[in-house]
């Protein structure tokens, strides 16, 4: 498990979850992609003199914002529009969004995103990445043509040092009916089907394409997993993919983190739960205001269907923390500001749903996306309250007090009252854990030795020797899985449960999986054992000896490099090399020890024998022979016709040798019935003076039917083996036939 | 005269190695005795270390489990 550093980018951007590389999309990156003159005229802002120079201007304007209080210093001298703008990205904690979403977030707020990212440009509080490709253009206005792929980049400090405020002027008018019906989530199911994503990254990492989407056998795996892609109990617009807005979040938010170097995506350490448990919900919330369910491609950008979450939220925040706004009024609202998002396919739930609902007709995209907004995700983290409002039964919609902490503009919400016996734990190993009870970091509790089986009402997990197993590798001792259990159930913990957790720890160290380890290879065990004696103490892990010249180490910075010589390196998540070539008699098989790696000799031992007699060249090369029983002996451990054939694909380059393919079949490695013994017999053979000749007897009604297999072009099999009907034939058009 | 040098022992690093790890060599014998699992093993480095490919992790863990083990992963 890796832990993220807060040196990490936030993955809350777009690209970064595409898989770009973050290190591009920094501050530092856009800074450097700007041009002098830019540059320039920023330090001329910050009263730096740059000189004539056209070198270091990047650097000069760093380490001038990097100056202790200066960012909050500029903040404060810019106007409430522009503050408002930079709030936008310490609301979202990220410091990238796409420009055209951005620019709709503003006008939404009844901002002019010109007018309000002035300054902050002129002053280098924001970058464009790329900048304009004209460098004496401006970066705005910020409309679609002009400036899509484009993001803005704040300086990391705008996010300590900004803060949205509380909406001024027009707001969307409150409903003036009563509102009945009015449903509030927990706000925990996005903290539970993160839970549940991060134990499936626990179990086994997931790895993504180039593209950024995941494999598909490990997006098969999630979509058939009950608890995260199962239905959400208290939903009023479920989302149209149950997978994809949980892994980006959790990327987002730091629950799942790419491997660097590589592309696997792995579960953070369970240290996250204890570090971030409690505030998860705020940096779900936070991260989605920015976009991070979504992944757009590469230089895509949502533009209003990201813009209007910042601006709907803020908008009901203009309201009284007791007034009601219909769901109309604030689409017809922002409508009035912003650009409409484009339509999306509606969801199979939502046409359902549309029958029984007697607003607006369905068909306005800005409702529409509002409702997918708010009703959805916005409802499931708890940030908004929904009702109707009677008698004219419209949706409406209010900010609780949660969402109005989540914009910074309300205290923190009062935590739920506190029940201490929350958890049923069955005699079969079930746990029935019920939501009034849970808070978000008694879920991460429970997520790291409970395996999550259903997010319903009630929720309930699965007690058994891989959770616990995953319980003690996240640190947690077997007497703190089963303490922390009988605090929190209602009835004592059955003896069968505590006592199986007690034998599941014992059973543990019986087998250990190594995942990535690193492995030394010495020429000799003697220089092995030398290694050894000499290795140097210190507080990691001793290296284990797990070959007669190969030793493991768990962590390859321990390894005194001082005192060896590399004579190769190898990584065994690259795909094999092909280093094995066959024999021309087809069953001689030699392996380049300089190209091979530790797999290929174990692969060629499973189903071919050292020869008794070494060819002459085997001191560079080594070989190997398959025969019969070595075959028979690699169907026993499992080897199939399919992936020897596959094996010899990735080793040698080639297709499997003829020779071995037919040993195979000898042997019946596939179990399909060994194939008919060859047979032997003695043809007749008839020889003619020319091809010409024989053309003319294979063509002819009379002789044709009597010749058999063509053995070349003057010889030819006689069908039967018996020469008299050939003979009578050829009688009857004048041409004896010989006989030796 | 100048000191005798100290030769570098050669050595070559196998990075990202999926392996299982047992103190009995019957435990190994007992899992390449099951088919299913054998075919997850890419071979063996000795009598208690078994190579795995790592795109067959998810799958050997499973079948691990399956059999009853209860495997210390160390990532």
């Amino acid at each position: 498990m890796t832990h993220p550093t807060p040196d990490e980018p936030t993955t809350a951007d777009p690209d970064v979850e595409s898989g770009a590389s973050p290190s591009g999309l920094s501050y530092r990156a856009a800074v450097a992609a700007a041009g002098p003159g830019r540059l320039r005229a920023i330090l001329r802002e910050l009263g730096v003199d740059a000189g004539r120079r056209s070198l270091g201007l990047d650097e000069a304007l760093l380490d001038r914002l990097d100056e202790p209080g200066a960012v909050a210093e500029l903040i404060a001298s810019i106007g409430p529009d522009d503050r408002q703008a930079l709030g936008l990205f310490a609301l979202s904690q990220t410091p990238c969004w796409p420009a055209v979403a951005f620019g709709e977030a503003l006008l939404g707020l009844g901002i002019d995103p010109s007018l309000a990212l002035e300054r902050p440009l002129a002053l280098g509080l924001v970058a464009p990445l790329p900048p304009p490709a004209d460098p004496d253009a401006p970066v705005t206005p910020l409309d679609r043509d002009r400036v899509l792929g484009m993001r803005l980049v704040a300086h990391p400090d705008v996010l300590e040092s900004a803060r949205v405020l509380a909406p001024g002027g027009d707001g969307p008018p409150p409903i003036d009916e009563p509102v009945h019906l009015v449903r509030e989530a927990d706000g925990l199911e996005p903290v539970l089907r993160l839970a549940s994503l991060w134990q499936l990254a626990d179990a086994s990492p997931f790895k993504r394409t180039r593209q950024g989407d995941l494999y598909k056998r490990d997006r098969q795996r999630l979509d058939e997993d009950p608890a995260l892609s199962g239905p959400i109990a208290d939903v009023l617009c479920p989302p149209d993919d149950p997978v994809s807005p949980w892994l980006h979040l959790s990327r987002a938010v730091g629950l799942l983190v790419d491997e660097p170097n590589s592309d696997r995506l792995l579960a953070a350490s369970p240290d996250f739960w204890s570090e971030h448990g409690v505030h998860l919900p705020q940096m779900i919330a936070s991260r989605w205001i920015a976009g991070g369910d979504l992944r757009p491609g590469p230089g895509d950008d949502p533009g209003p269907l990201l813009g209007l979450r910042p601006a709907a939220l803020l908008g009901l925040a203009s309201r009284k923390e007791d007034q009601w706004v219909a769901l109309d009024d604030l689409a017809a609202f922002l409508s009035s500001r912003m650009s409409a998002p484009a339509p999306p396919d509606p969801p199979k739930a939502d046409r359902r749903r549309k029958a029984d609902d007697n607003g607006p007709p369905p068909g306005d995209p800005m409702r529409d996306a509002l409702r997918a907004a708010l009703l959805g995700p916005a409802y499931l983290m708890g940030l908004v309250r929904v009702g109707e409002a009677g008698p004219s039964r419209r949706t409406a919609v209010q900010l609780t007090p949660r969402g109005r902490f989540v914009l910074g503009l309300g205290p923190t919400p009062p935590p739920p009252p506190r029940i201490e016996q929350f958890l049923f734990v069955q005699p079969n190993f079930e746990i029935v854990a019920y939501r009034q009870g849970m808070n978000p970091a008694q879920v991460g509790r429970l997520s790291r030795f409970a395996r999550w089986e259903q997010l319903g009402s009630a929720l309930t997990l699965r007690l058994n020797s891989d959770s616990i197993d995953r319980g003690l590798a996240s640190g947690l001792s077997a007497d703190e899985i089963r303490a922390w259990l009988a605090q929190h159930a209602v009835r004592p913990l059955p003896e069968g449960v505590s006592g199986a957790i007690a034998t599941w720890a014992g059973r543990r160290d019986r087998l250990t999986f190594f995942a990535s380890a690193t492995l030394i290879e010495f020429g000799s065990s003697a220089e092995l054992e030398d290694a050894l004696a000499d290795w140097p103490d210190g507080p990691a892990p001793a290296p284990i000896r797990v070959a007669d010249r190969v030793l493991l180490v768990e962590d390859e910075a321990v390894i005194p490099f001082k005192r060896f010589r590399l004579a190769g390196a190898r990584d065994y998540r690259k795909p094999p090399e092909a280093c094995v070539e066959v024999g021309p008699d087809g069953v001689s098989i030699a392996a380049d020890p300089a190209r091979g790696d530790l797999f290929v000799e174990a692969e060629l031992s499973r189903f071919a024998d050292p020869p008794e007699a070494a060819p002459a060249e085997a001191t560079l090369r080594r070989w190997y022979v398959v025969s019969p029983s070595s075959l028979r002996r690699a169907g026993a451990e499992g080897m199939t016709l399919a992936s020897l054939s596959q094996w010899f694909a990735h080793r040698t380059g080639g297709p499997m040798p003829p020779a071995i393919r037919w040993l195979c079949r000898v042997v019946d490695l596939d179990g399909d019935g060994p194939p008919p013994p060859p047979r032997a017999s003695r043809p007749m053979l008839l020889r003619v003076a020319s091809a010409e000749v024989l053309d003319g007897l294979y063509q002819h009604p009379d002789t044709g039917p009597l010749l058999g297999d063509r053995l070349g072009p003057t010889a030819a099999v006689l069908r039967g083996g018996d020469p008299g009907p050939l003979r009578e034939a050829l009688g009857r058009l004048g041409v004896p036939l010989e006989l030796e | 005269m100048p000191p005798p040098t100290t030769a570098r022992t050669p050595i070559k690093l196998h990075r990202n190695v999926a392996l299982i790890r047992t103190e009995d060599p019957l435990v190994v014998e007992e899992l390449m005795a099951r088919k299913p699992l054998a075919r997850l093993i890419a071979g063996r480095l000795s009598e208690t270390v078994l190579l795995v490919r790592p795109e067959d992790e998810t799958a050997l863990l499973e079948e691990l489990r399956r059999m009853g083990h209860a495997p210390r992963v160390v990532r």
